[in-house]
């Protein structure tokens, strides 16, 4: 194999990872600053695509611009499942918000079942489906549409979170939530526009997988473990750690399937998360105790 | 300016406080001296709203506050140093500045409280940039004071302010305290330690087992048998 082949695979590894990590982005809200590990993760981002696909069939419009309809819904659905679902049972410890959001995985799942059938489904565009050719690479569109969402994602949450105040309450409550109080920041009100963050990113990354691979109802699950392994490798509360995990995920699946076959390409990704987690137990990004 | 009426206080079912009452005056240093776990802080976080009394009231400047929320309460003009400062370590010392300014109405416009609180700690102005959590405890305390000034209190409550720090930075911490009082921010000083908070203060309380059990004007509670041996570590 050619030398230019290999820079190919490392390239749309890349790419790919991009996706992964705008995948992970809503998780990674979630794990950081409510401490939730949010199961219905994958499967808020599987309704995202059929809200996605429900208007662009209904409106005849790109799934881009679907997601000007589908991003604030999306916040708005964040917002008051923190709100009135995870905020109530947040004291009762952190085995309950993990059973919740279980249920409700099932519960979008059979939804989504019941609304749409078990068909195949797919956001995929002619535009998508052209042969790039870039100094003799050739970058996949599916993937690239995902990667450039990536950067952009990332540097609207990372200077959200700097630069206002909202954002700052948004890193000082999961730090110190009792200290936080005392300088009248409540953090349940603070979770409910972080969930409605997270959901937003959920709702971008959802039509870009869809843009990129078909889906069913049952698709989620996947998604939510291709994210764990981002986010885990990365570092809990780090969304630094979360986009470099994800562009190790794409990376180790690509190279994986080149090395091993596609049969084993998702065991070599774990593999390497595995690898990362014993000489860094805390992620590459993660703080410490 | 803060009247706290025969307040109990209970932790689910167990009581921390018992009818306690104090009065603090526009303008005073007040000391509130108390051994580990006699109640201290369980009535600095009922003064602030984390606690609510089950009986008894509290009243600020004659409003009475025992039922409001916290940003209510910061908003009339009431603000905590907590106990360990509590710095949030993993932002800059600037960010946590302007956390403290979050509840109020200063936050629209928090330049001029910067420029007051940078006036009052030149270091830091210095240190704006850098992470809370990398400063020496000294630095960390200032910081947690001056955080605690930034939504501009009348009535500012420190809680163990010297805890943990070397003679010299106490000194350096009361010397602030009483710069701040210049600025018209009345004290409620809370320490284990009775030397410097009632050299510093006009009157104190001695709270023990969640009951006010000596109040007076501070020199005569220096002179007090009781405090000299609990609390000044004379024999």
């Amino acid at each position: 194999m050619e030398i230019i082949n290999i820079v190919n695979l490392i390239l749309n590894g890349l790419l790919l990872g991009g996706l992964f990590a705008l995948a992970a982005f809503g998780l990674s809200i979630f794990a950081g600053i409510m401490k939730v590990i949010n199961i219905a993760h994958g499967d808020f981002a599987i309704l995202a695509a059929y809200l996605s696909l429900s208007i662009v069939s209904f409106l005849k419009i790109d799934p881009f611009l679907s997601l000007l309809i589908v991003a604030p819904l999306m916040f708005v659905i964040g917002y008051l499942f923190q709100k009135f679902i995870i905020n109530r049972v947040l004291p009762m410890g952190s085995d309950q918000p993990v059973l919740v959001t279980f249920a409700l995985s099932i519960v979008i799942q059979n939804l989504l079942l019941l609304l749409f059938t078990a068909d195949a489904r797919s956001l995929i565009t002619p535009y998508l489906l052209i042969n790039i050719q870039l100094f003799g690479l050739n970058p996949s569109p599916r993937y690239a549409i995902g990667f450039i969402s990536a950067l952009i994602v990332f540097a609207a949450i990372f200077i959200f979170l700097k630069k206002t105040y909202l954002g700052k309450a948004m890193r000082a409550v999961p730090f110190d939530s009792e200290a936080a109080k005392m300088l009248g920041i409540k953090s349940e009100a603070v979770y409910n526009f972080a969930a409605g963050l997270a959901l937003l990113a959920v709702a971008i990354a959802g039509v870009m997988l869809g843009m990129a691979f078909t889906f069913y109802p049952d698709t989620g699950p996947m998604y939510v473990l291709l994210s764990f392994g981002a986010v885990v490798a990365g570092g809990l509360g780090s969304l630094k750690g979360t986009l470099v995990g994800g562009f190790i995920m794409g990376e180790a699946l690509v190279l994986g399937g080149y090395l091993f076959g596609s049969r084993f390409q998702l065991m070599f990704c774990y593999l390497v998360i595995l690898v990362i987690l014993y000489i860094r137990p805390q992620g590459l990004f993660g703080e410490r105790g | 300016m803060l009247e706290v009426n025969g307040i109990n206080v209970f932790y689910g079912d167990l009581q921390v406080l018992w009818d306690v009452s104090l009065e603090v005056n526009k303008g005073e240093i007040v000391s509130l001296i108390g051994s580990n776990g006699a109640g201290k802080t369980t009535l600095c976080k009922t003064i602030v709203g984390l606690l609510h009394p089950k009986t008894g009231s509290i009243k600020f400047m004659g409003k009475q506050i025992d039922k409001l929320s916290i940003p209510d309460i910061i908003k009339l003009g009431i603000a905590i140093v907590p106990e360990g400062r509590r710095l949030f370590g993993n932002m800059t010392v600037r960010e946590n500045l302007e956390l403290g300014a979050y509840a109020s109405k200063i936050r629209k416009n928090i330049d001029d409280a910067l420029e007051w609180v940078f006036n009052l700690f030149p270091i830091l102005k210095e240190r704006q940039n850098q992470l809370a959590g990398s400063m020496s405890g000294g630095e960390q305390q200032m910081l947690a004071i001056a955080r605690g000034l930034m939504s501009k209190p009348k009535f500012l409550i420190l809680d163990e302010p010297s805890l943990g720090l070397a003679p010299k930075i106490v000194l350096k911490v009361y010397e602030i305290i009483r710069k701040i009082r210049d600025e018209e921010v009345t004290i409620l000083l809370v320490e284990q330690y009775a030397g410097h908070a009632l050299e510093n203060s006009d009157k104190g309380f001695v709270l023990e087992n969640g009951r006010i059990v000596i109040q007076g004007p501070s020199e005569k509670l220096l002179k007090d048998e009781r405090v000299r041996k609990a609390y000044l570590g004379e024999e």
